[in-house]
């Protein structure tokens, strides 16, 4: 009998110790998911990849899908986001992206937003504009299509809330474009509607402003993802693809998945040395045969964290 | 099978089971501890930074397999590094478990050296180098130093000896050094990046036998 009783407690405290061992971390994620319940994280893109020489035409289709969604699975498996959408392709409609926009805004107090596709001038039909030429993004089915607008983008705020906006398109990096907002809110450039701000230090990578507030496009024309860095077999697809990939790392920063990226795919020390940052040659539409240097830009705080709302 | 013989067999299944739990968490602890000191030895014997003066935390690591490395791992982590007067961000990868790449980035104040530090970009360089040189005993380095002698860094200059080229930058944020191997095709490097006259960043391709 002696010996039964002994058998059961020491049966009983291994039974204990197996299930603290499963539990305790399982008890951990549970918190971690409560406190990141207000995280978003969206991502659009076009398809119309049909001008070969200045879009990248099928491969680059196909590889823009095929990233978006290795995005997409990143952000998923980080458990950091409590809402998370791959819109990529049909569903980059302008009414869904403003729609969303609003969802976001009201919802959620921190958004990441990823879009990849292409950009063109348009204007408003308000009477009292003064901004001149606003800036649009490419919906699915691209050119000469309804586009998404900037201002349009801006009506739709309401809590500020979209904190970190990566536009892998043409232009929407540069000074000139990244937008302002008028004395009735009205707003043009892209950096300015999607994150009501304009006072963002220019080079986040090398000046972070401490500004909570991340915009990460283009001066001049986007480096295609089917476009090779130079070092080893490595594509400009792998380049985004490792970022969010380090992005989504415990206490990882926009600038240390920056520099992850950047010295895994071009074997180069950090962000800071590579062409992306220094300028890269590509082909310049407005005159055929020449080309023209272009840089991936970095505005307000390349310190921001994604993970856990910044 | 009487009850209590049953209850022996789960003895038996059960003991082993609680003791690779017990044994597999201090192993863990044992890779993140021996992780952290290898980054360190490196920061304080090839960079120079006295690591002492500092509290050093590992935060998050991501071990991964990626197919250019051929199946090894790779292990890309971060680490902080706090004293009283300044405040770093050590990020660094290790590849076949060889330190391959890291990068220091001062959050507050000025990095903390053992010794002082050369403000002549070349003597920097070149002393960052000999003390990988020793680090590593990797005899390639002596090499590349004798090309970099020729370098003044008062200037863009690509130097091509035999297989190895050299590219010297200077660009708005950094001054870097790039010693590129192009002995058939491969195209892997050893570079050093100074942000503000302070070692920012290194990596080393060459030191891994992977297929590129």
């Amino acid at each position: 009998m002696k010996t039964t009783v002994i058998l059961i407690v020491c049966l009983l405290f291994m039974f204990a110790l197996f299930v603290s061992a499963l539990v305790l971390p399982t008890g951990n994620q549970n918190n971690n998911q409560d406190q990141n319940l207000s995280s978003a994280f969206v991502i659009w893109g076009t398809q119309d990849y049909s001008d070969e020489t200045y879009m990248g035409a099928e491969p680059e289709l196909t590889e823009s899908k095929q990233v978006c969604e290795e995005i997409f699975n990143a952000v998923l498996d980080s458990n950091e986001f409590s809402y998370c959408n791959n819109f990529w392709g049909s569903c980059t409609q302008p009414d869904q992206v403003y729609g969303n926009v609003s969802y976001c805004e009201e919802n959620y107090n921190f958004t990441a937003v990823f879009y990849k596709g292409h950009s063109i001038g348009g204007f408003c039909d308000f009477k009292t504009c003064n901004l001149g030429e606003h800036w649009t993004l490419y919906a699915d089915e691209g050119y000469e299509k309804e586009y998404i607008m900037d201002y349009l983008i801006h009506e739709r705020l309401s809590s500020g809330t979209h904190d970190f906006v990566f536009l892998w398109t043409c232009g929407y990096g540069s000074e000139s474009r990244v937008g302002e907002i008028d004395e009735n809110g009205h707003s043009v450039g892209m950096m300015a509607s999607w994150m009501n701000v304009t006072d963002l230090s220019g080079d986040g990578y090398a000046e972070s402003d401490g500004s909570n507030h991340c915009y990460v496009s283009f001066d001049n024309y986007s480096i295609w993802f089917t476009n090779k860095t130079g070092y080893g077999n490595f594509y400009y697809s792998d380049f985004v693809s490792l970022f969010f990939e380090h992005a989504m790392i415990d206490g990882w920063t926009i600038n240390d998945a920056l520099d992850a990226a950047a010295e895994e795919t071009h074997s180069q020390a950090s962000f800071g040395d590579c062409q992306l940052y220094t300028g890269y040659l590509m082909p310049d539409a407005e005159n055929p045969g020449e080309t023209v240097l272009c840089f991936m830009r970095v505005w307000g705080d390349g310190n921001l964290r994604l993970q856990k709302g910044g | 099978m009487k009850w209590h013989n049953k209850l022996f067999l789960l003895l038996i299944i059960g003991i082993p089971l609680v003791a690779v739990l017990f044994v597999y968490l201090p192993i863990s602890d044992n890779v993140e501890s021996s992780v952290l000191n290898r980054v360190l030895e490196f920061l304080e014997d090839v960079v120079g930074i006295e690591v002492s003066k500092y509290d050093a935390q590992l935060l998050g690591t991501l071990v991964t397999y990626p197919d250019w490395l051929d199946g090894f791992p790779q292990r890309t982590g971060k680490i902080t590094l706090d004293s009283e007067i300044n405040k770093l961000d050590v990020l660094f990868k290790l590849r076949n478990n060889t330190l391959s790449w890291s990068l220091v980035r001062q959050i507050e104040g000025t990095m903390q050296y053992i010794d002082s530090r050369s403000v002549n970009m070349h003597d920097a360089v070149d002393g960052f180098l000999e003390r990988y040189q020793t680090y590593s005993k990797n005899s390639e380095i002596q090499h590349m130093r004798n090309i970099l002698n020729t370098v003044d860094f008062t200037e863009n200059i690509t130097i091509i000896e035999g297989s190895m080229k050299l590219t010297a930058s200077i660009n708005l944020f950094s001054v870097s050094v790039d010693f590129r191997n192009t002995f058939e095709g491969t195209n892997n490097a050893v570079v050093v990046s100074f942000h503000n006259g302070h070692f920012y960043a290194f990596s080393n391709t060459q030191e891994i036998n992977y297929p590129i």
